[in-house]
Order: structure tokens, then C-alpha cells, then sequence
């Protein structure tokens, strides 16, 4: 089978899409790649052996069109004819813009899935359709309660190509890294919101070299050498200055030959090192969330705050004061790196922070808390609704036990600001409430935390969803959110014992309970 | 015709900004010096040596068989504007400028003949649509869709010249994009201005600007709703920053959501210093146009510096204090009307009743109109508006209630109406505003509909229409109940003073030609949209032109010819991505249309 894979978003985007060609490869399919046509050069690393064409950025369109508009459209016009020369069996669109949706109604296959309709707006000369599946659960993660998204972008974009059961079960091995290598540290992402302090950076370059004895490589983009090169003189000892000197295939030879760790906050360069085997320690801030944009691999080690109001919007938000970057302790992140350069147990918890670890569940990846801790009400609504959505969107995906997701909040409460018998309630009135998205929506009212669920079936689905595949996701909803009050609570649950909670079955005894007292 | 320094200055003072005015005041060559010369006809015209630029007979009728022809080329070819090469004295142009509503600019290389035309011709009633300049490099700073035309008496003086301005038309050294912008119009909560706003995006759409309608009108309630919470001044004030910060939150998003090319706001907008001086950190242009009293609404003060464009609707002493405060990109920009809903029409019976009556006021109970309303009463009068006064006795000739009147509602009035009585607000004076200056919107409004008005005399007035034969005015109760009563019986004269003053109206003061020429102000200012290649207009000749070679894409374009120019929207409408094959050249049609949606580069 001939495959289509539409990728022009930037460098990051571009990497986390490997998951998805590999799992294609792996299922036999003959993949090629229409990138964006700066993203040419990597694209030949990332996916070797593949046909990689190029499609003109917006940029390039410009900057021709200056002169006359016949520029461009010629320019395009040949990338069109040789797409269009070509006949594949399937294509699968992942960049939800209008261009995107254009290119995948254009382009001819028998199978096409991933973005071909926009949730908002039409595309001139393609039908308005709602979206459905991932493409749709992208859009209501990203438009919805960030907080709550514990499903990887990578794994998004695999599942529009491709169902668990036909993922490969565990990531590809690579090589093990240099050793001893290099201690890469990325300056900052393309958002002020994603750039460290530079005080921080030199801190943590000192602190790692200081205990660990490696080579220090500094890593950022173009505009940050000026940045760079005050840093320089803020450190002292064998510290190398690769910021903005680096191209792309270049940079993919540093992170790939020279360094055992790169600790960055969410950049490509971090997917980057992912998908090169490199290990991660990701630090994650202001808008960035590692559930959604963590390093794709396993063992990834992610750091984020403990805030009321992370994650936020990032440049919209208006913040100034940027806490959440403070929060991250540079004397633990150098105490984490070393761990993970030495292999030593990871320190204990920091007040403040939380620490994620990263593993592959059935081909899908999971960040779960290192330090036991009381779970916060986003942990919880998190758990379950990722368990609700992956039941939706990827039917029969083995889900881990709901005593392994809680592994690490099992006994040690339950949070103030959520009621866990109108948790119990409100998913069981929308178990029940299957047709008639007026009554559905109604319950969010009382139930604000159903939103999340509701955004995604009835705003940006409109619908069209499997509607039995959601009634018995939210049965199975409804009854792990009674399980994980028995799991959580500090004291036998409604005084019984812990064994007699957790097997508590399906209509029956507490919720029965909850629900008649009308809880 | 006579030349007259008076209307030199008239017309200098509108055309002569950007150093023109040294210009035609200099000292000129002492060779070919123009001259003028009394044609058979009595008109004047103007030779140059042997040459004369105009008929020696009739010069006002070879110009008019002139200009009927050009227009008539021009709409074949779907010109957007003309660029005349060669003024002479202005015969040709004059009737040009009456054949047509679109905007027209003149190169005169000569600016000796400009001096003589502004003398003999009221060019300054055209201040909208009509630019002058002497120098060829000016036609690159013109916008696209324009018809060349050329007056040949004048190419044999200076042939060079005018080679050189058809070399740089032709070879596309002109920026012949038309260009489009992507407009946020941010109008007031509520108030006078809001139906402005309004009509201000409908006309920028029909310009065919991207155009966004920020309606705040949801916030009327809160923003009344915070005045009734205390009586405490401060109190109320403080509130209304709270809020205020919370609006340019909202309008912050939307700029940012939309990424606009060029932001308008209107009068009593809710854009504060703070936002306005975060759009320019953003080098977001902004345009706001003052359609107040800067007397009464002294908020001028802290907008104007701000923003990119601020147009007004009065002259001296306001520009003159505009730029004393350094306040150097103000421009005068009259109200007007949207024939689109003020126009004339025939209300049926009931409406007539119920909107209409032999002598009506349309507007708000200012303490004026309380006082000067009462002297017209005997003519069965009715008064239609808000805020007029329930305990005064001259409420029982109020109409409706006294609600607000939607602009199709205010229309039917005027329709149904005899004669309409204009008189503008004041809060100082107990009739006519002896010294008041600007034209309300009702003024072009009445007009659009082709309705009869008498109206209270303003100073900036006579520059806008011609009084007596387009308008009748009155000073005082006295002059305006004379012309009621005369009026009332005059039917063809009302008839025919209706009929010049809405030509006029269609001519000169659409909300469509105020918009026009206000972006080209901004265009002059640099103000560009973000990616005119995608979205603006070209010509179709220069696309053919520059795809000669390329066969295919040469018969793509084919079926644009004739349409004059042709934006990416239009071609992608006209291919389909639909269920077959697809061309390569329509797919990439297709994706450029698309690509110039997205905001920003």
C-alpha cells in the first residue's frame, strides 16, 4: 500500500510524527512524506529511505509573490503536477489548516484519514463535515481543559493512521548513547513562555559539571547567540557554545553522536533527542504540558510545577511574573540529571514540583508520577478521561488496571475540590443520558467537570461519534470513578475495608448507594 | 468661468499637501508658459506655443465627449479609478469627474497649467476622490486597477514623461496590486457612532476588504448596568477602568486572533491609551476616526497621539491644535450615507402613516431641538428619536414611544416624509448653532433617499453641497418656518432640490468613497496589508503578461481576461476541488486562495 503522509508544520511537529511512519512501515505500508519544503533536508534524516517532497511555505509564496503573483503559482504549480502525477492508496492529512484540508481533497485515494474538514470555518470547495476520532479529539484537547490531556500528540497522529492493535507494542531500540558523553542544554523554544532564565542555565551548567565532571553543550536557536554569549561569561569550564551555529542536520548530529542527556524545556530539539535514543530531561512550563508534547520514548523524565494555574494559555495569558519557571529548582534539575547520567536512584520529591516518568502501555504512551503524592482533582479527572477517551477512539485498547494508574495516590486522599459523589453521579446521568445532546449538555452545568467529555461528543463530534462505543465508555467511566474514591480515600471507604471497596461491581452496593441518596 | 485667487486657495488648501503647493507656487520655466484664451463658446481654454490643449470652440463639450468615452472604456474593462496623464487647463478632467464615481488622479508635469485650473475649476468639491500630482514617480505609489488615459494635446509637450509612465505601467514597475486588507472596525458600546461603525464595514466589504465587525453592542448592559451601582463618581469611574481593562483585554484577543492589517475604530470605541499603545508596540496601524465635537469630547487629547490615522470631521481651529500636539496624521473626512440603506423608496400605506407626516425631526431630545421644535408645531409636526423629555409639552408630537429607530426604520421616515427638518445637536444654544461646523449623517442621509430636507446652516456646509440649489438652509426659526411653509406647496421644487442633493450624495459622500480615499491616505502613510500578492487584486494583462512561456498557466488565465483584474478568491471560485481530476494549475489556484486566508505571513 502507497501511502501519503501530510506533515508541513515545523521541526517538532515533523519529528513527533516518526511514531506514526514507523508504525506504517512496521504495518508494511509503502510511506512517503509531503513536507514543508524548508523541513526537506531533516525530513531525509528523519524518515531515511523515503520519498520526501516538499510543499512551499507561506514565506516562500510571499516572497515570490512580491514581484507577481505567476511566480508562486508556478512554483506551486509543479509541486501540484508531481503530486498530483502520483497515485497513492491512502493518505493521512495531520495538519489541521485550511491548506491541509485543501491538500487532502485535492490529492486522490481510495482511503483518506486525518484532518480532511476544519471544526471551525469552511475551505472553499471542500464539504463541511464535523470531525470524528483523533482528528476531532485533537482539536477538543487542545480547545479544551489542557489540564486534563494525557494522550501524547505523537499517538494522536499514529492512531489517524493506524488502531493500537496494529502499533508496534514497544519503541523501535536504538543504539545506546555515547558514553561518556555530553550534557546538552537547550536555551528555549520559539515562545518566551518555553525560554529558561539565563542565570538558571548557567546554574544547572556549573551544577552538572560540578558533580557529574561532563562537557556542557549549550543548544538554541539563531536568535538567542547574543544570549549565549553573556551566558558564556557567567560560566567557567569546559562549556561549548553551539547556540545558533547549528544546522538542522547538524544539530541532529550533535544530539545523535555526542551527548548521554539533553535537559530542555519543550523544543524540538527535545523531540529531537527522543527519537535518537538520547534520554530527556524535560522541563515543562507556562503552556506546555509533557502529556501532550513530552519526549516520545520511555524512561523520559519530565519536571512541572505544582500550580493552580499551569498549565496556562502562555502568550495570551498576560503573565508576567512567569512562577512557573522560578518553581523550576536548577539544584534539583542538576540533582536529577546526575541520577539519570549515573543511573542512581532518582532524588526524592521537591516540594513544588512533580516528576514524571515515561512508558509505553500497548503502544501508547504514559507519563506517571515518580513520588507517591495526594492526587489533585486534574490528576484524577486526567486518569479517567484519558481511560474514557482511548475506550472511544481506540476500542479494545488494553487499559492498564485503574490500581496501577493510581499507583502513586492510593491511600493518600482524596482532593477537597472535587466531589467524588457528584463525580459518581454526573457520570452516571451521562452514562444514561445517550440520545439528546440538550440534556447532555444541561449536566454541565451541575457537573462542570463532564465538560471535557461533552466538548468532545457533541461540540466538535456534533454527534457523529459511535454513540454505543461512548455509552459504554461512560458506564465503565461512571463506575472507575466510584473505584478511585475506594483507591484514593485515606480511610476505608463508607467504612468498609479497602478489598471490599475496590471490587465494588456495576450497579450495584456504593454507587447504588450514592445514587438513591441522590449524592 | 473666471479665475479667481479665492478658489485657488480653496482648492490648494485641500490638493496642495505634500509639498505640491510649493510646487505650483514656484517659480516655473520661462519657456512654454501656459496660456489662456477665451474659446468661442465663452468658456475659457488654454494653449501652450502653437499648441492648444483644448477645443478653441467648445472645450467644455470635446471634454465631456472625451470623458463619456473613457468611462465608457473603463467599465468594459472594470477600472477600479483612472489615472488622467495631462491636465491642460481641465475641461476633460472636470467632466470626467462628473461622468463618474470613481476616484481619479491627475499627473500634470507642468505645474504652472495646475495653478491655472485651480483657479478656474471647483476642484475642491471633489476633495474625496481627486488627487493631483507633477511628477511621474508618484504613479508608483498608486493603487492597481486604475485605466490609464492620456490627454494627447499634453503627451506632445512632454513626450518624455509620458513615455516614462507607460514604460512603468507596463513593465509593472507601478504597484498595480489592488490592494486588500484584512480590517478589524472596533465601534462604540453604543451611541451615535455605532450605525457609523456599521456602515463603515459594510462599505469596507464592498471595497472588498477582509473585513471584521467587533460588535460590543453585547456590553451595552454591563456598561449601563456598572453607571447604576452608586451614585459616587469615583466609585463609577473606577468601575469603568475595571471594566475598560477587561474590554481591551477582549479586543486584544481578537487583534490577535485575527492578526488584521490595519485596525478602525470609531468615536466612543473602547480602546483605551494602554491598548492603543500596546497595538502600536505590535505595529498594529490603527485608524480612528473622530466623528465628534472636539469641543465637547475632549478624549481627542490622549487618542490622537496614538494611533496611526485620525481623521476628523471639523477643520480649523482642530487640525491647527492637532498639530500643535504634534498630531500630524489628521485628516478631514466628512460623514456621509449608505445608499445601500438610505435610499429613495415608496413605503406602502401603513408605513406611511406610521413613519411619515408633512414635516418630521429624526433625531435625539437635545435641549435645542426642545426649544426650536416648539415653533413648529402648527405644521403637524411629528418627531421620532430618544431621549426626548416625557414632562415637556412637546412631547405629544413624539412618535413611537421615543425608542431608538433602526437605520431601515430612520429610512422609511425620510421616505414618508414631506420635508424633513435637520437641525444639528446643541447643548449650548436654544435653536441654530451660530458657529457650529461639522455635517451630521442625517444631512447625506436625507439626501440618499432622495428626500427633502431643510437644514440649519454649518460653516463646513457649502463645501459638501450646494446651498439653494441642492440644500436649502436656514439661520433661524424665523428663515426655517418660511421654508417649511414654502416648501410644503413647492412640490416639483422640493422634487428637484431632493433629486440634485441625492446626485451629489452619490457622487461625492457614500460611506464607499469616504473609505476609499481614507486608505489611500493610509496607503500614502504606508499602512499595507500583510500579504498583498495573495490577497489584493491584479491586473489580468500582467499575469498573462508575465505567464507568456508557460502554456498551461497561460490558458488557466485565458478565461480572466476581460474582467480587468482578478483577485485569488474570484479564481478559486471558479474552479472546484470537487470528486475529478483536477488540473495541477486549478489545485494550485485553490491553495493560494487558501494560503491568503490564513492571517498574517
Amino acid at each position: 500500500m502507497k501511502t501519503l503522509v501530510i506533515q508541513r508544520a515545523r521541526f517538532g511537529d515533523l519529528l513527533q510524527t516518526i511514531p506514526l511512519v514507523r508504525s506504517l512501515e512496521t504495518n508494511g505500508e509503502d510511506v512517503s512524506l509531503l513536507v514543508s519544503k524548508d523541513m526537506m533536508e531533516i525530513s531525509r534524516l528523519a524518515f531515511p529511505g523515503k520519498e520526501v517532497m516538499g510543499f512551499p511555505g507561506k514565506g516562500e509564496i510571499l516572497e515570490r509573490g512580491k514581484a507577481s503573483l505567476v511566480s508562486p503559482a508556478a512554483a506551486l504549480r509543479e509541486t501540484m503536477k508531481d503530486l498530483l502525477r502520483q497515485s497513492f492508496d491512502r493518505i493521512i492529512q495531520t495538519n489541521h489548516d485550511g491548506t491541509g484540508v485543501l491538500l487532502g481533497h485535492i490529492l486522490k485515494a481510495p482511503e483518506k484519514s486525518g484532518f480532511l474538514s476544519l471544526h471551525e470555518g469552511t475551505v472553499e470547495g471542500c464539504e463541511e463535515e464535523s470531525l470524528s476520532g483523533w482528528p476531532a479529539y485533537l482539536v477538543s484537547s487542545a480547545r479544551g481543559i489542557r489540564a486534563m490531556n494525557r494522550i501524547h500528540l505523537s499517538d494522536v497522529w499514529t492512531g489517524c493512521g493506524l488502531p493500537w492493535n496494529r502499533r508496534p507494542q514497544a519503541p523501535l531500540r536504538k543504539s545506546p548513547p555515547p558514553s561518556p558523553g555530553a550534557v546538552g542544554i537547550v536555551l528555549s523554544g520559539r515562545s518566551a513562555y518555553r525560554e529558561l532564565a539565563m542565570e538558571d542555565v548557567a546554574s544547572l551548567a556549573q551544577r552538572i559539571q560540578g558533580t557529574t565532571g561532563r562537557r556542557i553543550v549549550l543548544l538554541g536557536r539563531m536568535e538567542e547567540r547574543e544570549k549565549a554569549r553573556d551566558l558564556l561569561r557567567l560560566v567557567s569550564g569546559d562549556v561549548e557554545n553551539l547556540v545558533g551555529k547549528t544546522s538542522l542536520p547538524e544539530l541532529w548530529n550533535v544530539v545523535g553522536s555526542t551527548l548521554s542527556l539533553l535537559i530542555s524545556p519543550d523544543t524540538g530539539t527535545l523531540h529531537l533527542a527522543a527519537a535518537l535514543g538520547i534520554p530527556t530531561l524535560g522541563l515543562f512550563f507556562a503552556n506546555a504540558q509533557p502529556h501532550e508534547t513530552g519526549a516520545y520514548a520511555s524512561e523520559a523524565i519530565c519536571l512541572t510545577p505544582d500550580m493552580d494555574c499551569y498549565p496556562c494559555v502562555g502568550e495570551g495569558s498576560g503573565c508576567v511574573k512567569m512562577e512557573c519557571r522560578s518553581r523550576m529548582d536548577i539544584g534539583y534539575v542538576g540533582d536529577l540529571a546526575r541520577s539519570m547520567i549515573e543511573g542512581t536512584p532518582l532524588p526524592p520529591e521537591q516540594k513544588g514540583l512533580s516528576v514524571w516518568k515515561s512508558s509505553f502501555e500497548g503502544g501508547i504512551l504514559s507519563l506517571r508520577r515518580i513520588h507517591p503524592r495526594e492526587a489533585t482533582r486534574e490528576d484524577i479527572l486526567a486518569v479517567l478521561y484519558r481511560r474514557f477517551f482511548l475506550r472511544i477512539l481506540e476500542p479494545g485498547y488494553p487499559l492498564v488496571p485503574l490500581e496501577e494508574e493510581f499507583r502513586a495516590h492510593a491511600g493518600r486522599g482524596w482532593p477537597e475540590n472535587l466531589s467524588g459523589k457528584n463525580l459518581v453521579r454526573g457520570t452516571f446521568l451521562l452514562s444514561r443520558l445517550l440520545e439528546g445532546s440538550r440534556e447532555r449538555f444541561r449536566l454541565s452545568v451541575e457537573f462542570p467537570f463532564l465538560w471535557p467529555v461533552l466538548f468532545h461528543t457533541e461540540e466538535v463530534e456534533r454527534g457523529r461519534g459511535n454513540r454505543e462505543t461512548q455509552r459504554r465508555a461512560m458506564d465503565a467511566l461512571s463506575c472507575e470513578a466510584e473505584k478511585s474514591m475506594g483507591l484514593l480515600h485515606r480511610k476505608p471507604f463508607w467504612g468498609k475495608k479497602r478489598s471490599e471497596v475496590s471490587s465494588v461491581p456495576d450497579q450495584g452496593g456504593l454507587r447504588k448507594n450514592i445514587l438513591a441518596k441522590g449524592g | 468661468m473666471v479665475p479667481s485667487e479665492s478658489l485657488f486657495r480653496k482648492n490648494a488648501e485641500i490638493f496642495g499637501s505634500g509639498g505640491l503647493i510649493n510646487r505650483v507656487l514656484g517659480k516655473g520655466s520661462m519657456t512654454d508658459v501656459p496660456e489662456l484664451l477665451v474659446s468661442r463658446s465663452g468658456s475659457l481654454t488654454m494653449k501652450v506655443g502653437h499648441l492648444t490643449l483644448h477645443s478653441l470652440y467648445d472645450p467644455e463639450r470635446e471634454g465631456l465627449s472625451w470623458a463619456r468615452e473613457s468611462v465608457f472604456q473603463g467599465k468594459t474593462e472594470g477600472s477600479r479609478g483612472y489615472l488622467v496623464a495631462g491636465l491642460g487647463l481641465g475641461h476633460h478632467v472636470w467632466a470626467l469627474l462628473s461622468e463618474t464615481s470613481l476616484p481619479v488622479y491627475v499627473l500634470e508635469t507642468d505645474p504652472r497649467r495646475i495653478a491655472f485650473s485651480w483657479q478656474c475649476f471647483e476642484w475642491h468639491r471633489y476633495a474625496g476622490r481627486l488627487r493631483f500630482f507633477c511628477d511621474v514617480v508618484d504613479a508608483r505609489n498608486l493603487p492597481g486597477g486604475l485605466m490609464l488615459l492620456v490627454h494627447a494635446p499634453s503627451e506632445k509637450l512632454d513626450p518624455d514623461a509620458y513615455g516614462s509612465l507607460r514604460v512603468m505601467i507596463h513593465d509593472g514597475r507601478t504597484s498595480e496590486v489592488g490592494l486588500r486588507f484584512r480590517v478589524l472596525v472596533i465601534p462604540p458600546v453604543y451611541g451615535g457612532s455605532y450605525p457609523v461603525a456599521q456602515a463603515v464595514a459594510r462599505s469596507l466589504d464592498r471595497l472588498g476588504h477582509r473585513t471584521t465587525f467587533l460588535d460590543m453592542a453585547p456590553f451595552e448592559g454591563a456598561l449601563r448596568a456598572i453607571g447604576a451601582q452608586t451614585s459616587l463618581d469615583i466609585h463609577k469611574m473606577q468601575l469603568r477602568g475595571i471594566f475598560q481593562g477587561f474590554l481591551d483585554e477582549l479586543i486584544l484577543a481578537r487583534v490577535i486572533h485575527e492578526k488584521p492589517d490595519l485596525v478602525i475604530a470609531l468615536a466612543q470605541a473602547p480602546v483605551s491609551p494602554t491598548l492603543l499603545s500596546r497595538l502600536r508596540k505590535e505595529n498594529i496601524p490603527v485608524a480612528y476616526w473622530f466623528v465628534e465635537d472636539f469641543r465637547l469630547a475632549t478624549y481627542w487629547e490622549s487618542v490622537a497621539p496614538l494611533v496611526t490615522e485620525f481623521a476628523v470631521i471639523q477643520k480649523e481651529p482642530f487640525l491647527s491644535l492637532l498639530s500643535d500636539k504634534k498630531v500630524n496624521h489628521a485628516t478631514y473626512l466628512p460623514l456621509a450615507a449608505d445608499p445601500a440603506i438610505f435610499s429613495p423608496c415608496s413605503p406602502p400605506p401603513d408605513d406611511r402613516k406610521r413613519f411619515g407626516g408633512p414635516v418630521t425631526f429624526m433625531g435625539a431630545g437635545y435641549a435645542n431641538r426642545h426649544h426650536f421644535l416648539k415653533n413648529l408645531v402648527d405644521f403637524d409636526l411629528s418627531i421620532f428619536g430618544t431621549e426626548w423629555n416625557a414632562g415637556d409639552p412637546l412631547y405629544r408630537y413624539v412618535r413611537e414611544g421615543g425608542r431608538r429607530l433602526s437605520p431601515q426604520e430612520t429610512a422609511l421616515v425620510f421616505n414618508s416624509t414631506t420635508v424633513n427638518i435637520n437641525l444639528h445637536s446643541s447643548v449650548y444654544h436654544k435653536g441654530v448653532n451660530p458657529d457650529g461646523d461639522f455635517v451630521n449623517p442625517r444631512t447625506f442621509e436625507i439626501a440618499s433617499c432622495g428626500a427633502f430636507q431643510v437644514v440649519d446652516h454649518r460653516s463646513l456646509l457649502p463645501d459638501l453641497f450646494d446651498i439653494g440649489a441642492e440644500l436649502p438652509v436656514y439661520r433661524n426659526e424665523s428663515e426655517c418656518r418660511k421654508l417649511v411653509g414654502h416648501y410644503l406647496e413647492d412640490d416639483a421644487g422640493r422634487a428637484e432640490m431632493a433629486a440634485r442633493s441625492r446626485e451629489r450624495v452619490l457622487k461625492e459622500h457614500t460611506y464607499d468613497i469616504r473609505m476609499a480615499s481614507w486608505l489611500e491616505t493610509l496607503k500614502e502613510r504606508g499602512v499595507r496589508p500583510a500579504q498583498p500578492a495573495l490577497t489584493g487584486r491584479w491586473p489580468v494583462d500582467r499575469l498573462l503578461s508575465d505567464a507568456a512561456g508557460d502554456d498551461s498557466l497561460v490558458r488557466f488565465l485565458e478565461r480572466f481576461r476581460g474582467r480587468g483584474s482578478v483577485g485569488l478568491e474570484e479564481i478559486a471560485r471558479s474552479v472546484s476541488a470537487g470528486q475529478g481530476k483536477i488540473s495541477p494549475e486549478a489545485a494550485t489556484f485553490l491553495l493560494l486562495s487558501e494560503m491568503g486566508k490564513g492571517a498574517g505571513g
